[in-house]
């Protein structure tokens, strides 16, 4: 059986690419072209590049091509101990047969924290779950945006039309569409578009409301336009959203045939 | 570029989004239509031999653009080289739209986007209730309260801007 093919080339494009990385840093790593399958030795230094569930290597930061590539879905990330004694190494380590662990070490505790958050944070079913959280948030917070109008707000005029979930998915297909949208959004904070002295602020808003910010608190700042910002921002209870939803996974069967190799 | 081919390999057993059997016609002049089995995975599209279990290949489905071509069929380009066509055959406009809807959906580059716009979404309600009431029982306060640190994220500094590569 030959080689399985990768679209290489637009695998690479993407990679030098402007799109958001997510993490990236210099690491140490072992699994190198040539070595050996155990770790041994210092590793050898490469710039490292974490865009979704893609990791990257580079010779240097001006690499024009990656060296190599790690898919991050389906693995743990733990800490480890190098070949050689030395601080700040973890593995990425797979849950699939005949795939060693990916053994990196970073400069120092700060960098190994951070790198091990990131890529444990990385898979795409990670943030799918984060996605559809926020869009059931939306959806609740618009039903109770509808319930108030109709209660006590008759006479204040309100630009919030609320939306039906379809809608919203729909309109989310097409890429590039909503590209143009979020442009004419902006990715920066929007204070000024706020309705802050229209009447709202009299009204007692009761119930379902309280889902609202309190005490002025914005979640928005010019820096979340990167995942692993608003990925913070998101944090506690997005990562037990997410142990549930992984020890979920790892119970169920996969869907489709596993068949082993004639 | 190096990449573990048995990860990919692992990758492709993993529940799909969408599998199907269509008719695939590699981007190459000349190139024939064959049956292959296609599945959806996160952000990648794997193809199979209909008898084999490994697959053939896979195309990562960043930056890629999800065409209609007649009849009932579509094709993959990327951004690079848009005229360089993978061209899937359907058995029905149906089948072809659901899997035009999916593919343009699998990306990790889509749904950040729709993080943001749901971000925006949120925050735009937020911003016209006016200043929040309450006794934050709801979920989404505690949630936002909990996770707004003031002090700085690593990921602030200003070595994470660089851009990686030179243009």
């Amino acid at each position: 059986m030959g080689a399985m093919k990768l679209n290489e080339r637009s695998v690479a494009h993407y990679a030098l690419s402007n799109s958001p990385a997510d993490h990236m840093g210099f690491l140490r790593t072992w699994g190198g072209p040539g070595t050996p399958p155990t770790p041994s030795g210092t590793g050898r230094r490469c710039w490292f590049v974490l865009k979704g569930n893609l990791l990257f290597s580079f010779e240097s930061r001006e690499g024009r091509a990656p060296l190599g590539l790690v898919v991050l879905e389906g693995c743990t990330v733990e800490l480890a101990e190098a070949p050689v004694p030395e601080e700040f190494a973890f593995a990425i380590c797979f849950d699939a047969p005949g795939v060693r662990p990916h053994l990196l070490a970073a400069d120092g505790p700060a960098a190994q924290e951070a790198w091990v958050k990131a890529l444990s944070r990385a898979s795409f079913g990670y943030m799918r779950l984060v996605v559809r959280e926020l869009e059931s948030q939306l959806h609740d917070a618009r039903q109770s945006l509808a319930l108030h109008r109709h209660s006590s707000w008759k006479a204040i005029p309100s630009r919030c039309k609320p939306q039906a979930p379809d809608h919203l998915s729909r309109g989310l297909e097409n890429g590039y569409a909503l590209s143009r949208d979020c442009s004419s959004i902006g990715l920066a904070e929007e204070g000024g578009s706020r309705p802050a002295g229209s009447g709202l602020a009299e009204c007692e808003l009761q119930g379902p409301t309280n889902l609202l910010l309190g005490r002025g608190q914005s979640p928005v700042s010019p820096e979340t336009s990167c995942f692993s910002t608003l990925h913070d921002w998101y944090g506690q209870e997005i990562l037990k959203l997410r142990q549930g939803w992984l020890q979920r996974a790892r119970g169920s069967q996969p869907e489709c045939e596993e068949q082993d190799r004639p | 570029m190096r990449y573990n081919e048995k990860e990919l390999q692992a990758l492709s057993r993993q529940p799909a989004e969408l599998a199907a059997e269509l008719g695939m016609r590699g981007p190459k002049k000349g190139s024939v239509v064959k049956r292959r089995l296609v599945k959806l995975v996160v952000n990648f599209l794997f193809y199979f031999r209909t008898d084999e279990a490994e697959p053939v290949g896979a195309l990562l489905l960043e930056h890629c653009r999800i065409t209609q071509e007649e009849p009932s069929g579509f094709s993959i380009s990327f951004i690079e080289d848009p005229e360089r066509k993978y061209h899937f055959e359907c058995c029905s406009e149906e089948q072809c739209q659901e899997w035009m809807g999916a593919l343009r959906r699998a990306s990790y580059e889509f749904m950040r986007r729709s993080l943001i716009f749901y971000r925006n979404e949120i925050q735009k309600m937020t911003g016209k209730v006016g200043m929040g009431h309450g006794s934050g029982r709801g979920w989404l306060v505690a949630w936002l309260t909990l996770c707004c640190p003031p002090h700085r994220t690593p990921w602030s500094s200003s070595a994470y801007r660089k851009r990686p590569g030179s243009s």
